[in-house]
């Protein structure tokens, strides 16, 4: 099985995660370019990661719980924002 | 369970299409090429952003909350041939990202890093080194006209000699790092010919997304609708017979061509979007800066210093599709997905206007609708499905 | 279709409108020559048009006279000529505003008065003298590129005062018109300046142009020589059809300057937001004086209301007023 949909979201729903996501992306990023310590956004930046990092977790927490998503030992959910649709996909 | 749809042709939406706010930096005038068609006319070294300016402009940017709404941004890197800077590009991008961290701004949950690039650096360390510094935002396009015959037609050197070869090694470095990339393949009058083995080709090489379109300029001899519609019928043939249709998407194909108009909306965003170029001015989009130009000045909107002159902005954001276009085009049966550019039409028109739409590709949008019509039909009738847009 | 002639005499005549003329040291050398003059004359007697004679800031010879004589004309003369060229349009600038006995003189005339923006302060003071005098007042503000939000509320409270200043004198029997407060009130559809569509300029270089305005302030705009059938191209985009703000606005007396449009805006049929917002505190002016008029029971009873808006600037609504292609081609 290489991804199997297991779920749909609502758009309200899938909003909420995205904007999430790229944040966790955008932190990512901008630590790259960051890097020194002594960087006047550094402290902040670690921070927003750790926060962001919780609430990205706890989304998806809540939410498997709620819709009782099908989960497999060794695999993950992913979601397609363009169609709302969760997958389950094998972990590589 | 959704079902999927079994017609890729028509390929995807970009991302944010319509919700982001697309901002072009002119990072360079210069290219490694000289390609017959491009519209950049005027090619020099001596126009190369500076820092300073980039970072000025992204500051205003960033600062006009209440005039720029969009919460998300496009930030695309042009040239000429943007990676010739991508030292200065990395500052930019680093610059930005701080800026809009640090102001708590929307755009830094969404935002994206667009390239159009002839390719011919993507090897190269500096550019990786920035890719994957900035993967998850980066949206790049490696322009690659087809195959070597149609690409050096036109994609030439200064010296004549062309960069296909130089190209395509590059090709599959890309698509490794990024899977769903598509090309921008550019048509003119002496590229006819190769329209169907060329969009095939690059079909083989593995980019899946082909956005293909004819160029604006008033290049073309008689014949060329006719001989354009015989290569996309053949095109047409080709995808149905080989399923081709299921795996890839090529821009010539849609199901809302060939309708009379019903909305009354502008098909270009010039002055939605933004150009900055060295200098740090303003303009609706590359199209109206003094390189872009052969007939007519510049056409600025405002600068990163003082920033937009709304005023300039509101012909652009009120032009629609009647007001600027002839009686002909309002009547016409299969209008819809006829194409213009709001820089060339500035360029030919008559007075200093963007209110006079040219009509140079009339017949050949015509012969495109022809073969999508055939396309469709026959696509429909194999598969048992009417595909047709309803009209 | 064309209904009258400018004839610019001078590069020293007086502007009348939104444009400044240039400095000249010595206006009689910048004269329209008389062949030109014969042209144009002879031209708008062709064509059947009124002819516009924009005066110098000095007297005209005898073959200058004869020829302007051969025409329906009127005169817009420098209020400074008013005795030298009596039944004629006045020119008066706010930076050189008559003294109190000067105006004695006047009676009953029309007038343009043109205000600085660093005079807008004075407008209504102004107003209230020059309207106890004439029969017509066509206001023109200067300088509205430079106008910002607290210009038009001074705008807005300036005419606030003339509107009182006028109702009081409606109680003779023909009340004095401001062309930014009155025209309105009588109008049911777009009366604007239709520079190119019902007038052209005869520039002092003999050439033709859409108003003075191109010829003083966008060198190289000429239409070309005297002659029938001149083209002007894209001359629809002067039309009220090919404007998508002005054709959705009910602002009905304003100037809709093709000048102005194209100075600060690029586009000759694209209004700047201070042409628009200047428009419609005319506008929001003239419905509260119709309203004050019916109230006190005057003629104005059979003018239809000025509906109440909820925009400055009609730019703000052209989104949800977007036309069909249908509609646009029915108009």
């Amino acid at each position: 099985m290489k991804s199997q949909a297991v779920g749909k979201i609502t758009e309200s729903e899938r909003d909420e995660i995205k904007l999430l996501f790229e944040r966790k992306n955008g932190l990512v990023e901008l630590f790259k370019s960051i890097q020194e310590s002594s960087h006047p956004l550094y402290d902040r930046l670690v921070q927003d990661m750790g926060v962001t990092a919780t609430k990205f977790q706890k989304w998806w927490d809540e939410k498997s719980r709620q819709y009782r998503w099908k989960g497999v030992a060794g695999h993950h959910w992913e979601i397609n924002f363009e169609t709302c649709e969760i997958f389950l996909k094998k972990d590589r | 369970m959704p079902t999927k749809d079994p017609v890729k042709i028509e390929g995807k939406n970009t991302w944010e299409e319509g919700r982001s706010k697309s901002v072009t930096f002119i990072v360079t005038e210069d290219c490694q090429l000289r390609c017959k068609y491009c519209y950049l006319v005027g090619k020099n070294k001596s126009g190369r952003l500076e820092f300073d300016i980039a970072k000025r402009a992204i500051d205003y940017l960033l600062r006009e909350r209440e005039f720029i709404t969009e919460n998300s941004v496009v930030l695309d890197f042009i040239g000429g041939e943007p990676f010739i800077e991508v030292d200065l590009i990395d500052r930019v991008c680093d610059y930005f990202k701080a800026r809009a961290f640090e102001e708590n701004h929307p755009w830094f949950n969404s935002y994206r890093f667009s390239f159009s690039t002839n390719g011919l650096l993507y090897h190269d360390d500096r550019v990786q080194r920035y890719i994957s510094k900035n993967k998850s935002h980066l949206s790049i396009q490696i322009t690659i006209d087809g195959t070597r015959a149609k690409h050096d037609l036109q994609r030439v050197y200064p010296n004549g000699q062309g960069s296909y070869d130089d190209v395509v090694r590059n090709i599959p470095r890309w698509l490794e790092q990024f899977p769903d990339s598509s090309t921008k393949v550019t048509i003119s009058s002496g590229d006819i010919p190769f329209i169907r083995e060329s969009v095939l080709h690059l079909w083989k090489l593995g980019i899946k997304e082909v956005n293909i379109n004819v160029v604006f300029e008033n290049v073309w001899k008689p014949g060329d609708d006719e001989r354009f519609e015989e290569q996309l019928v053949s095109l047409a043939d080709e995808i149905i017979k080989k399923k081709l249709y299921e795996s890839y998407s090529c821009s010539f194909f849609s199901k809302s061509l060939g309708q009379p108009y019903r909305d009354n909306m502008n098909w270009c965003g010039a002055g939605k979007m933004l150009a900055v170029d060295h200098l740090g001015n303003f303009y609706p989009c590359i199209r109206f800066v003094g390189f872009s130009l052969q007939n007519r000045a510049a056409l600025m909107l405002g600068n990163c210093f003082d920033g937009i002159d709304r005023n300039r902005l509101r012909s652009f954001l009120t032009l629609d599709m009647a007001s600027q276009s002839p009686a002909e085009c309002l009547d016409c049966d299969v209008a819809t997905g006829c194409a213009w550019c709001q820089g060339a039409n500035y360029d030919s028109a008559d007075t200093e206007t963007i209110f006079q739409r040219t009509t140079y590709l009339c017949k050949m949008h015509k012969a495109r609708v022809r073969a999508n019509n055939y396309f469709w039909n026959k696509l429909s009738r194999k598969l048992h499905q009417d595909l047709r847009a309803q009209s | 279709m064309l209904k009258y002639l400018l004839v610019v005499l001078s590069e020293s005549s007086a502007p009348f409108c939104y444009y400044e003329k240039k400095p000249r040291k010595n206006p009689k050398r910048d004269l329209l020559p008389l062949k030109s003059l014969k042209e144009a004359v002879i031209f708008a007697l062709k064509n059947n048009l009124k002819v516009n004679f924009l005066y110098p800031d000095h007297k005209l010879d005898k073959a200058y006279n004869a020829l302007i004589d051969e025409a329906d004309h009127v005169k817009i003369v420098p209020f400074g000529l008013r005795k030298t060229y009596p039944d004629s349009i006045l020119v008066i600038e706010s930076d050189g505003f008559p003294a109190a006995g000067e105006l004695r003189g006047l009676r009953d005339e029309n007038i343009i008065f043109r205000l600085r923006k660093d005079d807008l302060g004075k407008l209504s003071s102004r107003l209230n003298l020059l309207l106890m005098k004439c029969k017509r007042i066509n206001l023109v503000l200067m300088d509205i590129e430079a106008y910002g939000a607290e210009d038009f509320e001074q705008y807005r409270r300036q005419l606030e005062t003339v509107s009182d200043k006028i109702l009081k004198l409606s109680a003779k029997k023909d009340p004095p018109e401001l062309s930014v407060l009155t025209d309105r009130l009588a109008l049911d559809r777009m009366n604007n300046c239709s520079a190119g569509l019902k007038h052209l300029t005869v520039a002092p270089d003999g050439k033709l142009y859409l108003c003075p305005a191109f010829y003083y302030g966008r060198a190289g705009d000429t239409l070309g020589g005297i002659r029938n059938d001149t083209p002007i191209k894209n001359r629809q985009l002067l039309e009220l059809k090919y404007s998508p703000i002005c054709r959705i606005c009910d602002a009905y007396h304003c100037r809709r300057c093709v000048f102005l449009n194209k100075k600060l805006t690029l586009e000759v049929n694209t209004p700047s937001s201070q042409q628009c917002r200047i428009s419609h505190i005319e506008r929001e002016a003239s419905r509260l004086h119709l309203q004050k008029l019916k109230e006190t029971g005057g003629n104005p009873v059979a003018l239809a209301d000025i509906p109440e808006i909820a925009y400055g600037d009609p730019f703000e609504i052209v989104e949800t007023k977007k036309l069909s292609i249908a509609d646009f081609k029915k108009l």
